[in-house]
């Protein structure tokens, strides 16, 4: 009995041994990883801790004004209805999908898209995250009513764009959009941060350091509910700049009114400074269509549809420009003296030329006879201008083309602007791998063939011929100012150069201008209490129907204007895009009188 | 202490260590305290002055006289139990309250110590260790835990493991029990968590498709029989050829291995059909808290940043964010130690851990140093039962070890752990006063 206590007991406290060992290489290690978490990782850790309390609230500053360059309010903001959603209140027994599916039937949108934000808020637990801008009042007030039924769910108020005049210049004053993420690595600027609205188009987009504000921002202490419990730090948001436009609205309202239904652009400039009146590209678009979501509708017709709505067809489309280069074409001969303005020419309706005798037609089949200089002007004769194209060579017509700023940007505050092309020997042979043909001279010589250009730069260039040789950079914004009204910055207009011409030169291009609305192709334009000088034009399409030109500057001997109307697919300049012209300077000069009956068949150019 | 006469010692070191800790709980209870919790330092007092008076008198009396109301103590415990799940409270989906008037208490927190006693002094009498001790121990042991898992209570089931494990090692069980028994267990859970595993842990297709095919053996009762049975075959089999080649392998080893297998594949199913999917899910949580962080990672996470962001110094007592702003759950009872950690500091926890040290250390020695087997195995019995909810809780709230409920002792809030570990320290005290008297 005894001997067997005494080895139980022995045995007993060899495995006590063992015992306390196993316990305490358990206890060693809760040490070791105590260590480890405070010791090593405990800077980490104290980060994240801090991380895990504070929540930036941001407070959205407002926008900078657009005026126009009457000092009328063209964009502003307005306090709008948010709805935000912060997962944290969210509880997991909750089917997320019903919720988005109930939600959009609520706001009337896809609850796919509504599930795909959602899920993406789901990631920032204790954020808040924007699920739907610019929800309607009504609608707001019903959510928040049945925040039972949403839990997480919350309605702020945010300012938000207004664009007073809807469509009103909307391709000058582009729009906004939240940003996108690639766009913030883009930047990599400090000042945006996801969910920020940011400029996506226009001015609203070029000038956006200048609109926006600086956010302001409440930095709280958060429970682990997501619950405030004191402000930590708090700073006022500070609103943007604003910005005066050199657009007239009341113009570009006139001028919006009278080419509706059409597609193609206008662009009315004030000669003496380079200043873009009028800027219109139809078809365009309601800036407010993108603050609230777009409906997969509105999504197709502005990405995907033919219309290309969102396409600035005043910068970012080139055309040949048709006789309206006979311009450049008369300078050129008048400059370089290869003829006189008593010259004439027999017109028979066609032309041969080179050892093929490749027939060269005249747009009047029947031919305009005998013309000289001003009559060949006026009625727009082909004829007459291949006859000076072969006469000033292929040298002459690029250079004087490039020297009224074509085949150049204009440096317009307007992103995506074309070059435009002007052809010579070298560009044929560097692109097309071909040589330079007489026809090519002819072709050019009335604005057809491989020249190319954007409506704003024809506008700039009847500008040049209104102001008789002051070449400006076309200006979208007169000046920049604070909210105190100091000036930020301002623009004076930009004389980029001045062609010197014989006094001869423009006196003749004047008269031929002026005699092409009086008697000529640009009869539909004509108004009898306005002296209006311009040119028709009409840019063949191989594709489709041609497209018209109808430029000009008024009054004749005091320019206020100078504009250019571009109708796509229009037909001839002459029908159709002198009296739409006609119309915006009755209309603007509040002038009444009939319109001139015209014999269509003289016009067609 | 006052009164006490004798050859032995008060174990001073053991006793100012469990009122240093008890200290620690209740400076902590007052710092996540606020104006509508200041209840919990109120109550946790006088459970810590109930505690206290049942240990001192606990360890006046001759712990000798609990072998002889063993049977009483322990059939008042399970009677507590039956009694808890038929007229009990249900507090967190588990009916394991008596509510009395303003006081609640837990019976399974005291099972334990019954536990402790009954094999104590089943063990003592024991000349040698057979399949029928083992089986009456077995039995002593699953009775009370069977009971607990009805209420249902995982966490406080757990302790009677490691006590059970414990006191039969340290009575001398032969290795081969023990050894036996771990397997069967690491094999249950094996068989009822590696498809939670491998579907939480590993998108590795092949790994996953393992747990797929484990499951799905172990998942019919009839599938596992074939299966076994074919096991038991090829493993007799193979007795024959190893026999050839050693003429004195013994056909025990086949019966180890027999009884290891019907057990541990028998306690899977107990386990698959008793934990829910989820319940399986959080238990293995803690090996991959960001596969899930705002579900079952939450607490895992949210814990280990209080303890981390401590640092060496801690924040300073009152001042934790973590637990002061609710992101750390259950912060008065089961994850008590990451407040400790975060307003104290790597200093504040490593000193609490460190009391906790000496505490068990000191059960060691009284274990070793008691008169007698009876008062050697009940020590051990609660150095197991303090050891254990020491390794688990901390090992939980540092994210090493499972999320399971069970409490710190002496510093998770709740007055019944409390006043159980007391009497322990009080049985301890009264086993190392009286070490040298036969």
């Amino acid at each position: 009995m005894g001997s067997v206590k005494q080895s139980n007991l022995r045995l007993m406290s060899q495995r006590s041994f063992i015992f306390s060992v196993v316990i305490f290489l358990f206890l060693f290690i809760l040490l070791v990883r105590l260590f480890q978490l405070q010791i090593i990782q405990g800077a980490n850790y104290r980060k994240v801790s801090e991380e895990n309390r504070t929540q930036i609230i941001f407070n959205q500053a407002p926008r900078g004004d657009i005026f126009d360059r009457n000092g009328k309010l063209l964009v502003s903001n307005h306090p709008s209805f948010t709805l935000t959603f912060t997962p944290d209140f969210f509880p997991e027994s909750k089917s997320l999908s019903k919720t988005a599916s109930s939600l959009s039937r609520i706001l009337k949108v896809d609850s796919s898209l509504i599930l795909q934000k959602l899920e993406r808020a789901r990631l920032y637990p204790f954020k808040s995250s924007r699920i739907k801008t610019n929800i309607k009042r009504e609608i707001a007030f019903y959510i928040s009513e049945r925040n039972l039924e949403f839990p997480g769910f919350n309605i702020h108020t945010e300012p938000i764009r207004n664009y007073l005049y809807d469509g009103l210049a909307s391709h000058v004053i582009g729009y906004v959009g939240e940003i996108s993420k690639q766009q913030i690595l883009l930047l990599q600027q400090e000042r945006y941060k996801l969910g920020d609205l940011i400029g996506k188009a226009g001015i609203e987009r070029i000038y956006d350091t200048y609109l926006r504000g600086k956010d302001g921002g409440t930095s709280i202490e958060v429970s682990a509910a997501g619950k405030q419990v004191r402000i930590l730090k708090s700073v006022e948001s500070m609103r943007g700049n604003d910005i005066v436009l050199t657009i007239d609205s009341e113009l570009q309202r006139i001028a919006e009114e009278a080419f509706s239904g059409y597609e193609g652009s206008i662009v009315i400039m004030e000669p003496n400074s380079g200043d873009i009146l009028a800027l219109v590209s139809n078809p365009g678009f309601n800036p407010n269509m993108f603050l609230g979501s777009l409906t997969r509708r509105q999504l197709n017709y502005l990405l995907r549809s033919n219309k290309k709505p969102l396409f600035n067809r005043s910068v970012q489309a080139q055309y040949a420009p048709g006789s309206v280069f006979k311009i450049i074409t008369v300078i050129a001969a008048l400059e370089e003296g290869v003829v006189s303005a008593k010259d004439k020419f027999v017109c028979e309706g066609e032309y041969k030329v080179g050892k093929q005798e490749r027939i060269f037609r005249c747009w009047k089949k029947e031919g305009h006879g005998k013309v000289n200089m001003i009559d060949a002007i006026a009625k727009s004769c082909d004829i007459y201008f291949y006859q000076l194209g072969l006469l000033l060579g292929v040298g002459n017509l690029p250079r004087y083309a490039r020297e009224f700023g074509l085949g150049k940007i204009t440096g317009v505050d307007l992103l995506g602007e074309k070059a435009g092309i002007v052809p010579d020997r070298a560009w044929k042979k560097k692109v097309l791998g071909e040589g330079w043909w007489d026809g090519d001279t002819l072709n050019m010589a009335i604005g057809q063939g491989y020249l190319w250009v954007t409506p704003l730069q024809m506008a700039n260039l009847l500008s040049t011929v209104a102001n008789e040789g002051n070449l400006f950079s076309p200006r979208l914004v007169k000046k920049i100012v604070s909210r105190k009204g100091e000036l930020i910055k301002e623009f004076k207009p930009q004389l980029m150069k001045k062609i010197d011409l014989k006094p001869d030169t423009w006196e003749l291009l004047n008269k031929g201008l002026r005699r092409t609305i009086t008697k000529g192709t640009g009869q539909a334009a004509y108004i009898s209490k306005l002296s209006i000088a311009g040119k028709t034009g009409t840019s063949q399409n191989p594709q489709g129907e041609d497209h018209a030109w109808f430029a000009g500057f008024c009054p004749l001997n005091k320019p206020e204007l100078a504009f250019v109307v571009f109708v796509e697919h229009g037909g001839h300049g002459g029908v159709v895009a002198a009296p739409i012209a006609r119309e915006i300077l009755v209309r603007y000069y509040g002038l009444k009188e009939k319109k001139k009956a015209v014999n269509v068949r003289d016009v067609r150019d | 202490m006052w009164k006490l006469k004798g050859p032995g010692k008060f174990d001073y070191l053991l006793f100012i260590c469990v009122m240093v800790s008890c200290a620690i709980s209740m400076l902590v209870l007052f710092s996540t305290s606020s104006a509508d919790s200041s209840m919990f330092i109120y109550k946790q007092f006088v459970a810590f002055m109930l505690g206290l008076a049942g240990a001192l008198l606990l360890s006046h009396i001759d712990y000798r006289h609990l072998r002889k109301y063993a049977p009483v103590i322990y059939g008042f415990g399970l009677g507590l139990l039956v009694l808890v799940l038929l007229v009990g409270k249900v507090a967190r989906g588990s009916r394991s309250w008596f509510s009395v008037g303003y006081f609640s208490f837990q019976p399974s927190e005291f099972m334990s110590l019954a536990l402790i006693i009954i094999l104590a002094r089943y063990i003592e009498n024991q000349q040698k260790w057979g399949h029928k001790q083992l089986f009456i121990c077995l039995l002593y042991t699953l009775i009370p835990m069977g009971l607990i898992l009805r209420q249902p209570d995982f966490g406080s089931s757990l302790v009677f493991i490691p006590i059970f494990l414990g006191m039969i090692y340290l009575g001398g069980v032969q290795l081969g029990y023990i050894i036996s028994l771990v397997s069967a267990g690491c094999i249950a859970v094996f068989i009822s968590l590696f498809l939670t595993f491998t579907q939480l842990h590993y998108a590795a297709p092949g790994f996953s498709k393992m747990g797929f095919v484990i499951t799905n053996i172990f998942s019919n009762m009839n599938q596992t029989l074939y299966f076994l049975l074919l096991f038991y075959v090829l493993l007799v089999l193979s007795y024959f050829l190893i026999r050839k080649i050693n003429r004195y392998f013994s056909f025990k080893n086949v019966w180890y291995i027999f009884f290891t297998t019907v057990l541990g594949v028998f306690t899977s199913f107990g386990i698959q059909h008793f934990l829910k999917d989820y319940q399986r899910q959080r238990l293995i949580a803690f090996l991959n808290p960001d596969f899930d962080p705002l579900g079952m990672g939450y607490n895992i996470i949210q814990s280990r940043i209080a303890i981390g962001s401590g640092k060496f110094l801690g924040k300073g007592i009152m001042s934790g964010t973590q637990s002061k702003l609710g992101f750390l759950p259950e912060q008065h009872t089961d994850f008590i130690f990451a407040v400790i950690g975060e307003e104290f500091g790597f200093i504040g926890a490593g000193l609490l851990l460190f009391l906790l040290a000496i505490i068990i250390w000191r059960g060691i020695i009284i274990s070793t140093q008691s008169r007698d087997t009876f008062g050697s195995l009940l020590a051990a019995g609660i150095v197991c039962m303090i050891a254990f909810h020491t390794i688990l809780n901390i090992g939980m709230v540092i994210g090493i070890m499972p999320v399971v409920g069970v409490p710190l002792p002496f510093v998770s809030y709740g007055g019944s752990s409390l006043l159980a570990h007391m009497l322990g320290i009080g049985i301890l005290l009264g086993i190392y006063y009286r070490r040298f008297m036969y």
